[in-house]
């Protein structure tokens, strides 16, 4: 069943104005209950204007977007609860923590739920379990952790709320390699635990290419294609010709490809790609 | 063999005062590290190694606790050569928009030449040849609110350009980029350091940037680890990989191909040099 | 909302309006706020207007800017009206309802007060508009470097004022993109009462003065890389001149305040 469908979604920036520009052009688009979307696209392809769809922090312009089916923009507590269903982490979420301890900050978005104090506990510490914060790191000041763990604070905050679809905007940005490796790990146990529909946005397909179920390519706008990692992949040179950063595994693999070994044009991780020459390798020395 | 940057047994610690007793987190334990002119040097570590604090030695930002910084043979610890140092050796920062002064492109970069005092004719001809070299001079009457990531980017570098430093140092210019912002900052930096030869420190989280650069130093724990070529540094895939660093997709493939038995050469950082040298293999194997 | 506020923002040009030297423009415009205060009769507010529509013209700034520059003053328009309009009760009644009474006095008064406050407002607007932010602080700066004689850190305020205006665009963004993150996390800052409404602030200042303070940091350190060690023995990229036009807007602006003077004695 899907959880969030656009139909048709149009935006339109400053329209009337002469600075009228169109950030989402009929947009439908279905994403399923417990799916793990990668969703890519570059500066000013539309991607942060449409997940502001999905929670209503943006209202269509026309067209139409459901979440559970519903069409939410009619009633105001239907637009309050949809925040709550679909969950939205921005990019740098540290910026938003305010609260005197980490727990407090984690507990505000349960708090306006209006849950009662064991529940609101409860999911406190059942986010900071996902996410890997401590007990005793939960009655510290927010800005007494490090970047990293600041990061994950901010994320549980969101999770707390328990939403049915959790979506997050460069989720690793201005992070280490292992700060960055730590998140996605976090989310896909988070995803395997919670069967929810996660949708992260990123700039990079090395990140996206290994967990995505299907990824959502936007360019300027509009769907460029809404597919299985390899077949996505499997279109690199086009993704390449609107901007995109194909992973460096498959710009090898493309090369190799060029000089007359078929291997495939979907290839798009580095174990992958080990396989796959190790078969062919292990065939011809048959 | 005179040396540019020249960091000798350099110590550095953070004291916190809100604390009682204060406490005192060492952050550079004995570093040498020494820069010739016109060299091309990337700083690998993760976050909270040392690296920013290191190059913030080099700019008299921060003063040692012992050890001595010399640059272009001034120490820095002589409160005489603070301008000399600042106007030699430029720094750009992470965030593009906490760097920039001015509301106007143009006023921004000729900010650092009226610090010094430089002639008005003067600043205006350097403003403008700093703006042609980074490819922002038809921007240079725009607000910089307005630009891109990348341009801010590069005007912090044009604003460090202006001055015309023998060095850049840069702490992480490109973390807060989208792929395309990156690569106008790597170009950028790049074609400093070949065509004027500017010695360039760049700070980064990322391989294929550090993989451009000459020399790798990888810092963690506030010490010196490694020190050598990109060939040399990716090689150890092991030791990065337990520094919780990472290597470029090219050079991890060719070394899971390598230990797997396949005679593949281990210093792979290029995907040309990946793609023939797994054509070499299998053309082998055929 | 935020974005709505057109105070302070500059609308680049190169009418002659534009090619002013700032500190010229900026005590012309001063003068023509004395102006408009020594006029004594609508006749000399009217004067005021036509010298007033006359600059705004050869800006060529557009004339819905003239008008949008007065939304944020509406209420202090409406204020200063209803004082008037119910306050003054000599001159013959107008209108009369229980204790409330309008007179001609108060309706000649309140209509006096509303155009002053107007082409006040329009007049300083038209400075802004068409004067670099950093032409303007230069011209302060520069207007008022005799007081660093007597200590006043001239340079400094200049270079706060030049630093706040190029932050509020970032911070304004900034806000925005906190109470997004906010609202996602169910604040009622959309949804809610005024009450609920108030309460969620509290969310979005802490951030935001967090932030702040660490863009400071980030800013001074970069500031120091650039060399920056106070006024002293600072340059300018850009000189200021002034030209023939400044002559010109000068004997223009006396000619205006001399007809004020006159109608002042004339009407009596």
């Amino acid at each position: 069943m899907a959880i969030i469908e656009t139909k048709e979604l149009t935006y339109v920036y400053g329209e009337n104005t002469p600075f009228r520009k169109v950030a989402l052009d009929k947009v439908s688009i279905e994403i399923n209950e417990g799916e793990m979307i990668g969703l890519i696209g570059h500066t000013g392809s539309g991607k942060s204007t449409l997940i502001q769809h999905f929670n209503g922090l943006m209202k269509p312009t026309s067209g139409k977007v459901l979440v559970d089916g519903e069409d939410f923009f009619a009633d105001k507590k239907k637009l309050r609860e949809v925040r709550f269903k679909v969950g939205l982490v921005f990019q740098y979420p540290e910026y938003q923590l305010f609260e005197e301890t980490v727990a407090k900050d984690i507990a505000y978005g349960p708090k306006n739920m209006g849950l009662d104090e064991a529940e609101i506990n409860r999911r406190v510490h059942d986010a900071a379990e996902l996410v890997g914060l401590t007990a005793e790191q939960l009655q510290k000041s927010p800005f007494e952790l490090s970047g990293g763990q600041k990061r994950r604070a901010a994320i549980a905050g969101v999770m707390a709320m328990e939403p049915k679809a959790l979506i997050l905007d460069e989720p690793a940005s201005g992070l280490d390699p292992q700060g960055r490796d730590r998140i996605f790990d976090m989310l896909k146990r988070y995803h395997t635990e919670k069967k929810n529909t996660v949708i992260v946005v990123s700039h990079s397909m090395e990140d996206i290419a290994k967990f995505a179920d299907r990824i959502l390519v936007m360019n300027e706008g509009s769907v460029f294609c809404f597919d299985t990692p390899p077949k996505v992949f499997g279109r690199s040179r086009e993704l390449e010709q609107i901007g995109l950063a194909v992973p460096q595994v498959t710009r090898v693999i493309g090369r190799l490809n060029d000089m007359g070994f078929d291997l495939g044009s979907d290839v798009y991780t580095i174990g992958y790609a080990e396989k796959l020459i190790r078969a062919r390798l292990g065939e011809k020395v048959q | 063999m005179e040396f540019f940057l020249d960091a000798e047994n350099v110590r550095f610690s953070y004291v916190n005062e809100a604390e009682e007793p204060p406490v005192r987190t060492e952050v550079l334990k004995d570093v040498t590290l020494r820069v010739k002119k016109g060299e091309f040097t990337a700083v690998l570590g993760h976050n909270g190694s040392g690296k920013s604090t290191l190059a913030k030695c080099f700019n008299a930002i921060n003063l040692p606790d012992s050890g001595t910084v010399t640059v272009a043979g001034l120490r820095t610890d002589d409160e005489n050569n603070l301008l000399p140092i600042r106007k030699s050796a430029g720094m750009v920062f992470q965030n593009p928009d906490n760097q920039i002064v001015a509301t106007i492109v143009e006023e921004d970069v000729a900010f650092a030449l009226e610090n010094l005092g430089v002639e008005p004719s003067e600043i205006r001809r350097r403003v403008d040849e700093a703006l042609k070299t980074v490819g922002m001079y038809k921007y240079r009457m725009h607000a910089p609110h307005k630009l891109s990531g990348g341009q801010k980017q590069r005007v912090a570098i044009a604003g460090i350009l202006a001055m015309n430093p023998d060095c850049i140092l840069l702490d992480e210019p490109t973390a807060m980029l989208d792929p395309r912002g990156r690569k106008e900052v790597m170009d950028t930096i790049k074609r400093l350091n070949r065509e004027q030869g500017v010695t360039i420190v760049l700070i980064t989280h990322y391989m294929e940037e550090a993989a451009q650069a000459d020399r790798i130093v990888v810092i963690d724990g506030g010490e010196l680890l490694l020190d050598g070529t990109p060939r040399k540094i990716f090689s150890q895939v092991e030791t990065m990989k337990n520094l919780g660093l990472d290597v470029p997709q090219v050079t991890e493939l060719a070394w899971r191909l390598r230990k797997a038995g396949y005679d593949i050469p281990e210093d792979i950082i290029t995907e040309e040099e990946c793609a023939e040298a797994i054509a070499a293999l299998l053309k082998k194997g055929g | 909302m935020l974005k709505d506020i057109t105070l302070g923002q500059f609308f680049p040009g190169d009418s002659p309006v534009h090619k002013l030297d700032p500190r010229i423009k900026l005590v012309l415009t001063v003068e023509f706020i004395v102006m408009l205060f020594a006029a004594k009769s609508m006749w000399g507010i009217g004067v005021g207007a036509l010298f007033c529509l006359i600059s705004f013209a050869m800006s060529k700034v557009p004339a819905t800017l003239m008008v949008k520059s007065l939304k944020p003053i509406i209420p202090l328009i409406l204020i200063t009206s209803v004082l008037n309009l119910f306050f003054i009760k000599t001159g013959d009644t107008l209108w009369k309802w229980k204790i409330l009474r309008i007179t001609t006095e108060g309706r000649d008064t309140a209509l006096f007060m509303v155009a002053r406050i107007i082409l006040l407002i329009i007049g300083s607007s038209l400075l802004t508009y068409t004067t670099s932010p950093i032409d303007l602080t230069d011209a302060i700066e520069h207007l008022l470097s005799p007081l660093k004689k007597i200590k006043v850190p001239v340079h400094e305020l200049a270079m706060m004022m030049t630093i706040a205006l190029r932050f509020i665009p970032t911070l304004i963004e900034e806000t925005d993109k906190i109470m997004n993150a906010q609202k996602a996390r169910g604040s009622e800052l959309d949804t809610g009462s005024f009450k609920d409404k108030v309460r969620g602030m509290i969310p979005i200042f802490i951030p935001l003065f967090v932030s702040s303070f660490r863009r400071a940091e980030e800013l001074a350190t970069a500031m120091e890389c650039r060399c920056y060690h106070g006024g002293e023995g600072r340059t300018r990229m850009k000189q200021l001149h002034t030209s023939y036009l400044d002559v010109i807007a000068m004997i223009y602006t006396t000619i205006f305040f001399a007809a004020i003077i006159t109608l002042n004695i004339v009407i009596k």
